[in-house]
C-alpha cells in the first residue's frame, strides 16, 4: 500500500461525506457510493491489519506522512473530526460492510443543520464499532470548565486525625454489635420479568406521561407567562407524538383537555391557552404532520382512527380534504376518508366545500364520504355535480341522487338520460327508479317508447326495463303485457328484442297476468326470447308455490 | 465474520454454560435434562471450534469470549450473575475449549465444576479433575496487581473529578443564563459509562467521596454514577445508560432556584422554607425544558427532575392530581438520590449516615418510598458493606471498605487503617476472600462503625 492509495481513499471519504447527504439510503447512488469506497478500504487492508489515521486541526496523517490538508475550518475534513476531540481513527482488517456503511452514515450527518445533541464521537460511541477504533482527547469538552486539578482533590481529601481514628478503634471493641444491615436479596425470575415488562412499556408511555406532567406543572405555574411556556411545550409534545405516529397520545391529550374544560380545572387564561392547543390540532400545520406519517406508510387501525377523530372539528375538514387529494396509497386515503366521515357528519357544510375541488378523484371521494354519512341533505349538494365534466363524478353524483331518492333533481336527470357516456345514462335510469315518482316513470316510459330506443345497447335497454319493473302498477303491467303479445310482420327482430326485455321485466315483477303469454313464449324460435321467457315463467311458478 | 458471529452468539454460549451447570446442580449428570443442556452448549461451541479454540474469560464482572466482551439481554441476567459468582467462588478465571472437544468432555467439566464447591481449594480441584481432558484448559482468576490497580484508580479518579468539574461549570452557566452544551454533557456521561463498564466497583467506590463545600456537584455526579450502575445491572444499552446518566446528572437542577439563604440555612427549615424547597422538582423540570430542544431525552429529564421526590407510593412531593406511573428512570434516580443524600454531609444534615445504615433505612422504605425490585438491584450493586463502611475485623484490625465484591458481598476488599497492634496505618488493601492454607478465611468483618462519628474522611483514604 502506498500513500497515494491512502490519499485517494481519504478523498473518497470526503466526497462520500457530501454525496451521501443528498440521497436516502435506499437510493442506488447511495448504495453505489458506499460499495465503491468499501471496496477501496478492503484493497487497502489486503496487505495490512489496520489503517491508522491521525488528525490534527487541519491535517490528516498516517505513519507520519501528510495525507490531507485543508485549512478552511468549515470545509476541512480533518477539522470535522478534530473539533469533537477525535485524534485517531483506526480501521481494522475484517471490517464488515454494514459497519463501514454505518460509519459513513455518521460522518455524512449534517451536524450543522440537524438539531442534534450528538457529535460525531457520541454517534460512534453509541454504535460501538468492533472494527473501527478511535482515540479521543476528553479534555476538550472541559475546555470551559477546566479539567480537575490535584489541588482540588487534596482539598476534598482533608485529613483525619490520628486521635479520632484511635478513638474509633477503642470504641469498636466496646460498642454493641451493629444492627443487622440488609442482606443481599437474590433477584428472582419474577423480578426480572417485572423489569422486562416495565422496560417494554416504557417507550410507549413516555409521551403520555410527559403530557400529564405538563398538566401537573400547569397547576404549579407562578405566572401566566410560565403557563404559556408550559402550554407551548404541550403543543410541541403533540407535534412530536404525531410525528412518531402516536395518535393515541394526541387523542389522550385531547381527552385530558376536555376534562380540564369540563371541571374548570384551570383559570380562564390557561383554559384559553388550551383552547389554542385544540386549534393547533385542527390546523393545516398539524394535519400535515399526520399526513407525513401516512405518506411514510404508517397504517392505523380503524379503532385508532375513530379515537383520533375526536380531536377534530370543522376547521380540520379543509386541511384533511386537501391531504386526501394528495395521498397516493389506498391505506392512507382510507384513514383520511374514515376521519372525514366521522368529522364531516357534524359538519356537512364544511365538507361539501370540497366538492368544488378541481381534482375529479377528490370530488368522487368526497361524494363517497357524503354517501357514507347518509344524511339526506347531502343530495342537494351533490345534485349539481351531475353536470361535472368528468364522467366518473357525474355517475357517482347520479348514484347518490338515486340513493337519497332526491326528486328535486329530476330536471337534471332528464338531461343526463342523454349523457354521452352510457354508464352515466344507466346510472340515471337506476336513479329514476329509486326516486320512483310518476314523473320519473313517465320519463322512462317515454324513453322506451321513443323510436331511438332501439339504438341503445342491450345492457342500457335492460336497465330501462328493470327500472320500469319497479313500479308494478296497472299502466306498467299493461305496457309490458302489450309488448309481450304484440305481433308484427315487419321489424320482427326489433320486436323480438323488445319482447325479450318485456319478459325480463315481467319476471322481475312476478307478473301473474303474463303467465300464459310467457308460457307460450317459452317455445319461441328465438333463443334469447325463449330463455328470458322461461326464466320469467319459472319465477312466476315459484312465486305461486 | 466468524468473530462477529461468535460475538453475537456469545450471550447464548454463556447462558447455555450457566444453564448446563445449574441443571446439573439439580439433576444427576446422567439425567436427560442435563444431557440436553450439554448437547445445546456443544452445538453452540462446535460452530466456532472449527476455526480454532474458544477462550472464555471472566474479567471483573464481565465475560469475554476470545477477548471480546459479551453483552447480554436482561432475560439472561440471573444466569450471568450465577456464573460470575460461581467462577469467582471457585477462583476460576478462564476456560479454553479446543477443537477436539467432545460432549463427554463437557460432562467432565460439569462434574469437576460442581464437585469443586465442596473443597477448600476449588480451582485446584477443577484443574486436577480435568487433567486427563485435553480439549479443555482452565486458568486461575487473575488477581489485579497493585501498580496496575493504581493506574486504573488514577483513570477512574480522572473520570470522576472531570465529571464533577464539568457539572460545576454547567450549573454555573445555567445560573448565569449562559448557553449549555448538551453535547458536552453527553460526552461526560459517556466517559462515566465507559469507566463503569470497565471498572464498576472502582467508580462506584468514588461515590463514597463526599464534599461538603461542593455537595451539589458531587451529589449530582454520584447519583448519575449510581443510576448508571443500576441501569447497567438491568442490562440497558450504552445509549440508554447515557440517557439515564444524563437525566440523573440534572435531577437536582431545580435547587439552583432555591434562594441561597434558604438552601444554606444551618438551622431547621420553617414550614414556609419547606414549601420553597418542595418546589425545586417543578423548577427543575422547567429549567430542563428551557435548557434544550424538546425530545424524548428532555422529556425524561424533566420527568426525573419533577418526580424524584414523589416516592413510589406518591407520599412525597410535589403532590400530583393524577397518579400516572412514575417514569422508570425516576424510580432509579430516587434510590440513588436517597442513598447518596443520606450518606452525605449537607447543610441541613451535617452528620451523614454510615453507608450500611443508609442502606438499612432504604430497605425499610422499599415498597413505600422506593421501588422494591429496583432496590434489590441496588443492594446487589453496592453490597452489604458499601464502599466507605468502617469495619472491625476478627483480626482486631480496623478497616474501610475499599471495593465491593459482587460475588461475595460480605467479603469486600478493605483498606486497613488500624493494625492489630492498635497502630494507625494506611494499608494494606486486603481481600476478605483470602484464605489460609487450611481453607479458612483470614479475615472476617465482625462489626461496623459510623465513620462520621469519628470524622473519618473517606476521601483521604479512597483517593
Amino acid at each position: 500500500m502506498n500513500s497515494a492509495d491512502l490519499k485517494e481513499f481519504i478523498n473518497h471519504l470526503v466526497k462520500a461525506k457530501k454525496t451521501l447527504r443528498l440521497y436516502p439510503e435506499t437510493n442506488p447512488i447511495y448504495e453505489k457510493t458506499v460499495g465503491e469506497i468499501y471496496e477501496r478500504l478492503l484493497n487497502l487492508l489486503e496487505d495490512r491489519d489496520e489503517i491508522v489515521l491521525k488528525f490534527r486541526q487541519f491535517e490528516i496523517y498516517s505513519d507520519g506522512e501528510l495525507l490531507y490538508q485543508n485549512e478552511d475550518k468549515h470545509e476541512s475534513f480533518a477539522m470535522f473530526f478534530f473539533k469533537d476531540g477525535l485524534r485517531e481513527l483506526k480501521f481494522l482488517k475484517g471490517i464488515p460492510k454494514e459497519e463501514f456503511a454505518d460509519f459513513l452514515k455518521i460522518i455524512s450527518t449534517d451536524f450543522e443543520r440537524e438539531v442534534l445533541d450528538d457529535d460525531v464521537v457520541t454517534l460512534m460511541w453509541e454504535r460501538d464499532f468492533q472494527h473501527i477504533h478511535y482515540v479521543v482527547d476528553e479534555n476538550l469538552f472541559l475546555e470551559d470548565e477546566g479539567p480537575y486539578d490535584e489541588e482540588e482533590i487534596e482539598r476534598v481529601k482533608g485529613v483525619t486525625t490520628e486521635e479520632s481514628i484511635l478513638e474509633a478503634y477503642r470504641d469498636a471493641f466496646e460498642a454493641r454489635p451493629t444492627k443487622e444491615g440488609p442482606t443481599i436479596v437474590s433477584l428472582t425470575n419474577e423480578d426480572v420479568k417485572a423489569i422486562v415488562e416495565e422496560l417494554e412499556k416504557e417507550p410507549e408511555e413516555v409521551y403520555i406521561k410527559f403530557v400529564y406532567l405538563l398538566f401537573e406543572m400547569l397547576h404549579m405555574a407562578d405566572s401566566t407567562k410560565e403557563a404559556g411556556f408550559i402550554v407551548e411545550h404541550l403543543k410541541k409534545t403533540l407535534d412530536i407524538a404525531m410525528d412518531r405516529s402516536r395518535i393515541d397520545v394526541v387523542a389522550g391529550t385531547y381527552t385530558r383537555m376536555v376534562e380540564a374544560s369540563k371541571t374548570k380545572e384551570f383559570p380562564k387564561e390557561i383554559m384559553a391557552m388550551l383552547v389554542g392547543v385544540v386549534s393547533h390540532l385542527n390546523s393545516k400545520e398539524f394535519i400535515e404532520i399526520f399526513g407525513h406519517t401516512l405518506e411514510e406508510g404508517v397504517v392505523y387501525e380503524e379503532k385508532e382512527i375513530e379515537g383520533f377523530s375526536k380531536i377534530f372539528d370543522k376547521r380540520a375538514i379543509g386541511p384533511l380534504v386537501d391531504l386526501l387529494g394528495r395521498l397516493e396509497s389506498m391505506a392512507a386515503r382510507k384513514a383520511v376518508i374514515k376521519l372525514l366521515t366521522i368529522v364531516g357528519r357534524k359538519n356537512i357544510e364544511a365538507l361539501v366545500k370540497g366538492l368544488n375541488d378541481p381534482r375529479w378523484y377528490l370530488v368522487r371521494n368526497i361524494i363517497n364520504i357524503l354517501r357514507e354519512i347518509g344524511d339526506k341533505r347531502v343530495a342537494q349538494y351533490v345534485a349539481p355535480l351531475v353536470r361535472h365534466n368528468d364522467r366518473r363524478v357525474r355517475r357517482i353524483a347520479i348514484e347518490t341522487i338515486g340513493e337519497f331518492a332526491y326528486s328535486n333533481a329530476l330536471p337534471m336527470l332528464k338531461e343526463t338520460l342523454y349523457d354521452e357516456e352510457e354508464s352515466v345514462r344507466i346510472a340515471t335510469v337506476s336513479a329514476l327508479a329509486r326516486i320512483h315518482t310518476p314523473a320519473a316513470k313517465t320519463l322512462i316510459l317515454n324513453e322506451i317508447k321513443d323510436k331511438g330506443f332501439y339504438k341503445k345497447s342491450m345492457e342500457e335497454r335492460r336497465e330501462f326495463f328493470k327500472a320500469l319493473a319497479s313500479w308494478k302498477d296497472s299502466e306498467v303491467k299493461e305496457f309490458i303485457i302489450g309488448i309481450l303479445k304484440r305481433r308484427a310482420f315487419f321489424g320482427r327482430s326489433k320486436l323480438v328484442q323488445m319482447k325479450t326485455l318485456a319478459a325480463y321485466a315481467a319476471g322481475l315483477m312476478v307478473l301473474k297476468e303474463a303467465e300464459d303469454v310467457l308460457k307460450k313464449l317459452t317455445r319461441a324460435k328465438e333463443y334469447q326470447l325463449r330463455e328470458e321467457a322461461l326464466e320469467a315463467y319459472k319465477r312466476l311458478r315459484y312465486a305461486r308455490r | 465474520m466468524q468473530e462477529d458471529k461468535l460475538l453475537a452468539e456469545g450471550k447464548n454460549i454463556v447462558n447455555s454454560l450457566a444453564v448446563m451447570l445449574r441443571t446439573a446442580l439439580i439433576h444427576s449428570i446422567e439425567n436427560v435434562a442435563v444431557k440436553q443442556t450439554i448437547d445445546r452448549l456443544y452445538a453452540l461451541l462446535s460452530q466456532f471450534l472449527r476455526d480454532g479454540a474458544v477462550r472464555f474469560e471472566l474479567k471483573g464482572e464481565f465475560f469475554y469470549i476470545n477477548d471480546e466482551r459479551i453483552k447480554y439481554p436482561l432475560e439472561y441476567l440471573l444466569n450471568f450473575d450465577y456464573l460470575v459468582k460461581e467462577f469467582k467462588r471457585k477462583e476460576l478465571g478462564t476456560v479454553v475449549f479446543y477443537p477436539s472437544l467432545r460432549k463427554d468432555d463437557l460432562k467432565s467439566f460439569t462434574k469437576a465444576f460442581l464437585a469443586a464447591s465442596y473443597t477448600d481449594t476449588p480451582f485446584e480441584a477443577i484443574e486436577a479433575s480435568l487433567e486427563q481432558v485435553e480439549s479443555i484448559d482452565v486458568h486461575r482468576l487473575k488477581k489485579i496487581k497493585e501498580d496496575k490497580e493504581m493506574d486504573k484508580r488514577r483513570l477512574v479518579k480522572k473520570t470522576y473529578f472531570n465529571a464533577v468539574s464539568f457539572t460545576k461549570g454547567i450549573m454555573t452557566k445555567i445560573r448565569t443564563g449562559e448557553k449549555v452544551s448538551i453535547k458536552k454533557a453527553k460526552r461526560v456521561v459517556e466517559s462515566m459509562v465507559d469507566t463503569l463498564l470497565e471498572e464498576e466497583a472502582l467508580l462506584i467506590g468514588m461515590t463514597a467521596i463526599k464534599d461538603y463545600d461542593d455537595y451539589t456537584y458531587h451529589h449530582s455526579v454520584n447519583v448519575s454514577i449510581l443510576s448508571i450502575a443500576i441501569g447497567e445491572k438491568i442490562g440497558l444499552s450504552r445509549r440508554d445508560l447515557t440517557e439515564l446518566g444524563l437525566v440523573a446528572l440534572f435531577h437536582d437542577i431545580g435547587k439552583m432556584e432555591i434562594p441561597k439563604e434558604v438552601l444554606n440555612k444551618p438551622t431547621p427549615f420553617t414550614e414556609e422554607e419547606w414549601q420553597i424547597i418542595r418546589r425545586h422538582p417543578y423548577w427543575g423540570a422547567l429549567t430542563i425544558l428551557k435548557l434544550k430542544g424538546l425530545d424524548e431525552t428532555s422529556m425524561k429529564a424533566a420527568m426525573v427532575a419533577f418526580e424524584h421526590h414523589i416516592h413510589y407510593d406518591y407520599s412525597g412531593y410535589p403532590k400530583v392530581r393524577t397518579r400516572t406511573p412514575l417514569d422508570f428512570y425516576s424510580k432509579i434516580v430516587t434510590i440513588a438520590d436517597q442513598y447518596d443524600a443520606m450518606t452525605s454531609s449537607r447543610v441541613y444534615q451535617r452528620v451523614p449516615l454510615p453507608p450500611d445504615r443508609a442502606l438499612s433505612i432504604l430497605m425499610e422504605r422499599a415498597g413505600k418510598q422506593v421501588d422494591p425490585v429496583l432496590f434489590k438491584f441496588f443492594v446487589n450493586i453496592v453490597g452489604v458493606y458499601p464502599v466507605g463502611s468502617l469495619v472491625l475485623l476478627d483480626t482486631r484490625e480496623l478497616a474501610l471498605v475499599y471495593e465491593c465484591n459482587m460475588a461475595m458481598p460480605e467479603r469486600p476488599r478493605v483498606l486497613i487503617i488500624v493494625n492489630s497492634q492498635g497502630q494507625r496505618v494506611k494499608g494494606p488493601i486486603v481481600d476478605l476472600t483470602e484464605k489460609d492454607p487450611s481453607g479458612r478465611f483470614i479475615r472476617t468483618i465482625v462489626k461496623t462503625l459510623d465513620p462520621n462519628k469519628y470524622r473519618v474522611n473517606l476521601a483521604e483514604y479512597l483517593l
